[in-house]
């Protein structure tokens, strides 16, 4: 039971005023998914044989690395965008939801440092 | 956490079944019951009415079984006509006004009626809009300026400019809508929801409102809009045929402008 | 008392039930001038049956072509057929510029012209030059205004500090000595009682067309606050005045708007003949609402109904186009859709006259303070009482009310009694303390009716009920009619003490409640009736075929019904006021109504 007056729990915390640079981030992340995506596949689909020689030759070329290390950065981020979004809607205990974002966050990290030391290697090891 | 089964206490049973003293043109109507004075589980009772001797809308029918069938059956209702909003209630999977909705459609099969979804219910077809009404009025619904208009004139608004309220001012508030959004389901206590943000833009678009910077800072949080993903249930259900994921796109395009990009 | 009933009492400078056009705009004022002030509604604010006022608010604006509010008056005062008090209408159609003005800051989403005014289009009765011209007057948003107009009012209530007490159903007045004192009412959601102490209590409880079989008015309409006066002993005005709308769905009753008749919408018999011509040859269609009723009645009867049985007229508004329609008329397009199954681009609306407003209801001044016939006085003030809107009667509309000028008649007397209540209150004057048991009869009434266990259904009495008022009060009426109605419904209102009640909770108990609505209802029908059967003239909505004419020598005064708990109906009269306000009009002397 909670005394609480309704007004109170409407406006709850208040507005966080921001929200807007999450919302536009994801679409301009995920606009950027597309053409960069779309290479990968093409040039990826485009090799005779897909063996890991064949990958690592493609992608020891400079334009072929960039556009992939840009694919990887923005899905990692337009994914752990994503996931953010779907642990606020469903995840309401609160450690657990603040543990789930920092973990979501660590990872993607994670994924980028790992995406860049890969094509690094490929390019220049 | 999100949860998939209903609580124990709110997992529904079979209840009683009614049937029709006339003729044979009749259908079942299954309707949920909880009083909130026994302690028991929620049930549905299922009513058969014959259609011969009923008006043509749920509503009717419904006021048809409390009137000669079970008279404890309790539900709002009001001017019948579709324009008060106290008949919101979930009719086959729908949420819709029982007064605008006709039986026919449903071409002779069962009729479930339950209460808004995911409200807390007060009793049978009752749902508990408390928060609704509290979210409501937290937006400041009312005409917000600082410059004094003439005692005499009204302010004047163009033609093109009032236009831009229509599909926004209609709305009765009677939260088919509201409840009838996922997003609303899981964060109701944060998430504005559907009705509320159209009656927003309602004040966000309305020339003569000075306060559309404040509105749109007040709005922009994860939570009160940003909930929305344009599932569009909210669209698809509105009974009175109006659209609130589109008012939210545009405060979302809105609050765009703002940032200017 | 098969239980004790625990009440918690709340103390507020002012009290107003119901939340309709009429209390949110007396709420609102009385938040405004200071007053701590309780709106105790039985439905939500924007669920009031105001929403579905369709047309518009008059207000002579001119921003349509010249106007001037003595030409509203005059309209008024004709279409009242000179039962309307002068003084009252004066100041009714004055403050209705202000009024409307006052309502489009606040924010109502009005309709607008070319240079940016509020739109205003013609309606029933409505004149330039004292009869002359067509005048179009009347203030629209679409036609949904009392749905912008409501909406809005409760936008400002939550702006301004007024406390709402939402889905409490009023059950009586408590009155000390002649003196209102507070108001008792039930708390739907949880199942408690509450006092409401108020040096003011305003009654804006709305009408009781719910006492007709078929009318334009919703469930909830049942005019609790009549009731609640006739319980305290006090009369209820020209309560015979029931207008039955030209335009309600054939079938369903839903209102269509005189506003397509506004629009240019006519109406038509079986023969394709546009009948309102031969009965008022200038105004037509747009005639007032009672000449249209009684002119469609006599075309039915006389065998020139539409459809199978001949019993219904069409209303057409084919010829306006897409265009007018969904810019100025879009809701009842909807309408029509829905309950006639009609394209109303395509084919003609089905239409019946249809019960949809009541004149009479609880006698006032132009303040909104409620007033008594005590000895010589006829205008004796009931202190700590007021009555607004469709419950009360001013008498502004007499015994006709112009279409547009209910909305009116709401905002200027709901604004009215703010200013008269911040007049004679001041704020946080203590309470008295009441005597005890002043609410023993309504908590013995209420426990009663929960528990009983009689032997008819409350459905069942009411349907009763609402067929002997749709027969025996009807568009016309005769004296073996009413009399035949008269003792019919004083039979079925006797019944009242045998219904059966099967819900005995106290949370959300519609049951209960209906019960409750139904004796409100029933003494209603029950003054309705013999009301009308007393007035042996025809004026206004009381059309008597054994008294054809108006009879301004005998009967140009209003009744005063009282009921005693015996249930026997007294009659008392006031005087019409024929005197203004001011000396910046004369007073428009009866003559022959002509459309």
């Amino acid at each position: 039971m909670s005394f609480q007056s309704d007004m109170a729990k409407a406006k709850g915390l208040g507005s966080a005023k921001h929200g807007f640079g999450h919302w536009w981030m994801q679409r301009m992340s995920a606009v950027l998914l597309i053409p960069t995506g779309l290479y990968l596949l093409f040039g990826l689909a485009s090799l005779e044989v897909i063996s890991a020689a064949n990958v690592q030759a493609w992608l020891s070329h400079p334009i072929q690395a960039g556009i992939t290390l840009l694919f990887v950065v923005t899905g990692s981020y337009h994914g752990a965008l994503g996931i953010q979004v779907v642990l606020e809607d469903y995840v309401h205990h609160h450690a657990l939801n603040l543990t789930l974002q920092y973990l979501t966050k660590i990872l993607m990290i994670v994924m980028i440092m790992a995406g860049v030391f890969a094509i690094f290697t490929l390019l220049f090891g | 956490m999100a949860e998939f089964r209903l609580p124990k206490n709110s997992r529904i049973k079979k209840g009683q079944h009614f049937a029709a003293s006339g003729g044979g043109n009749t259908t079942t109507f299954k309707v949920y019951r909880w009083s909130p004075d026994d302690g028991e589980n929620p049930r549905t009772d299922t009513y058969e009415v014959d259609l011969d001797q009923c008006g043509p809308m749920v509503l009717d029918a419904l006021i048809k079984i409390k009137d000669e069938m079970d008279a404890t059956l309790t539900f709002r209702r009001s001017c019948r006509e579709g324009i008060c909003g106290s008949c919101a209630m979930n009719i086959n999977g729908t949420n819709t006004l029982a007064c605008t909705t006709s039986i026919k459609q449903f071409k002779g099969k069962q009729i479930s009626v339950y209460p808004l979804p995911h409200m807390e219910v007060i009793k049978d077809l009752v749902p508990d809009l408390t928060h609704f009404y509290a979210q409501y009025a937290s937006i400041k619904p009312w005409m917000q300026t600082d410059s004094v208009p003439l005692p005499d004139k009204e302010r004047l608004q163009s033609i093109e400019d009032r236009e831009k309220l229509d599909g926004l001012y209609e709305c009765i508030l009677c939260a088919c809508c509201q409840t009838s959004c996922p997003s609303y389901w899981w964060n109701g206590d944060r998430y504005l929801g559907p009705a509320v943000l159209l009656q927003s833009y309602r004040w966000l678009v309305d020339s003569r409102d000075e306060y559309t910077g404040e509105r749109l800072e007040d709005l922009e949080d994860p939570f009160k809009v940003y909930r929305c993903h344009t599932i569009m249930n909210c669209a698809n259900t509105c009974p009175k045929g109006l659209n609130p994921g589109k008012a939210i796109g545009e405060i979302k395009k809105m609050i765009a402008q703002r940032h200017a990009l | 008392m098969s239980q004790k009933y625990t009440i918690t009492e709340h103390k507020f400078d002012a009290i107003v039930v119901g939340a309709g056009g009429a209390g949110l705009r007396a709420t609102m004022g009385l938040a405004t001038k200071g007053l701590k002030t309780a709106c105790v509604t039985k439905v939500f604010p924007t669920r009031s049956h105001t929403v579905a006022a369709q047309g518009g608010m008059s207000a002579s604006l001119g921003n349509m072509g010249e106007d001037n509010w003595r030409w509203h008056m005059y309209d008024t005062i004709k279409g009242s057929d000179w039962l309307g008090d002068q003084d009252a209408i004066e100041y009714m159609c004055r403050e209705a510029v202000p009024s409307v003005i006052e309502l489009e800051h606040f924010g109502v989403p009005f309709s607008r012209t070319e240079d940016g005014k509020i739109y205003q289009r013609p309606f029933g009765g409505m004149t330039t030059n004292f009869g002359e011209g067509t005048a179009q007057r009347t203030c629209a948003a679409a036609d949904r205004t009392g749905h912008a107009i409501l909406h809005t009012l409760y936008q400002q209530s939550l702006k301004h500090d007024a406390s709402f007490f939402i889905e409490y159903f009023a059950i009586d007045l408590v009155m000390v000595d002649g003196e209102c004192k507070g108001v008792l009412a039930w708390n739907l959601a949880d199942g408690t009682l509450h006092l409401f102490r108020g040096h003011a209590v305003i009654l804006a409880t709305g009408g009781y067309g719910r006492a007709y079989f078929s009318c334009t008015s919703a469930h909830t309409c049942t005019g609790d606050g009549n009731a609640m006066v006739l319980r305290a002993g006090l009369p209820l005005q020209d309560m015979e005045f029931v207008q039955f709308h030209p335009t309600g769905i054939y079938g369903a009753g839903c209102l269509i708007t005189e506003g397509v008749r506004g629009e240019g919408g006519f109406l038509t018999n079986a023969k394709g003949e546009r009948f309102m011509e031969r009965y008022a040859p200038n105004a037509k269609d747009l005639a007032s609402r009672d000449v249209v009723s009684r002119s469609m009645t006599i075309e039915i009867r006389e065998g020139r109904g539409v459809g199978e049985e001949a019993d219904h007229i069409h209303l057409h508004l084919e010829h306006l186009g897409a265009d007018v329609i969904n810019k100025r008329l879009p809701g009842i397009a909807e309408s029509a859709e829905i309950f006639a199954g009609v394209d109303v681009a395509k084919e003609p609306i089905p239409v019946l006259p249809t019960v949809h407003y009541n004149m009479g209801g609880i006698p006032t001044n132009y303040h909104g303070e409620v007033v008594n016939k005590v000895g010589d006085d006829p205008d004796k003030v009931v202190p700590g009482l007021f009555a607004i809107g469709e419950a009360a009667c001013v008498s502004v509309h007499g015994a006709n009310r112009l279409g547009s000028n209910s909305l009116l008649d709401l905002i200027v007397f709901g604004r009215a009694v703010a200013d008269r209540c911040a007049e004679l209150i001041k704020p946080d004057t203590k309470h008295s303390e009441l005597p005890a048991g002043v609410m023993d009869q309504s908590l013995a009434n209420l426990d009663a009716t929960r528990h009983a266990k009689g032997a008819i259904k409350t459905a069942e009495l009411r349907l009763e009920m609402q067929k002997i008022m749709q027969n025996n009060a009807a568009v016309f009426r005769t004296g073996e009619v009413l009399q035949e109605g008269c003792d019919k419904i004083s039979a079925c209102a006797a019944k009242i003490g045998d219904v059966h009640v099967s819900d005995e909770s106290m949370v959300w108990n519609t049951d209960l409640v209906e019960t409750l609505e139904l004796q409100n209802l029933m003494l209603q029908a029950k003054v309705t009736m013999f009301s009308a059967e007393n007035r042996k003239e025809s004026r206004g909505a009381h059309a008597r075929e054994d008294f054809p004419d108006r009879n301004d020598d005998e009967w140009m005064k209003h009744t005063l019904a009282y009921i005693n708990d015996q249930g026997e109906v007294t009659f008392e009269y006031r005087p019409v006021h024929m005197y203004t306000l001011t000396d910046e009009c004369e007073v428009i002397p009866p003559k022959q109504r002509v459309y």
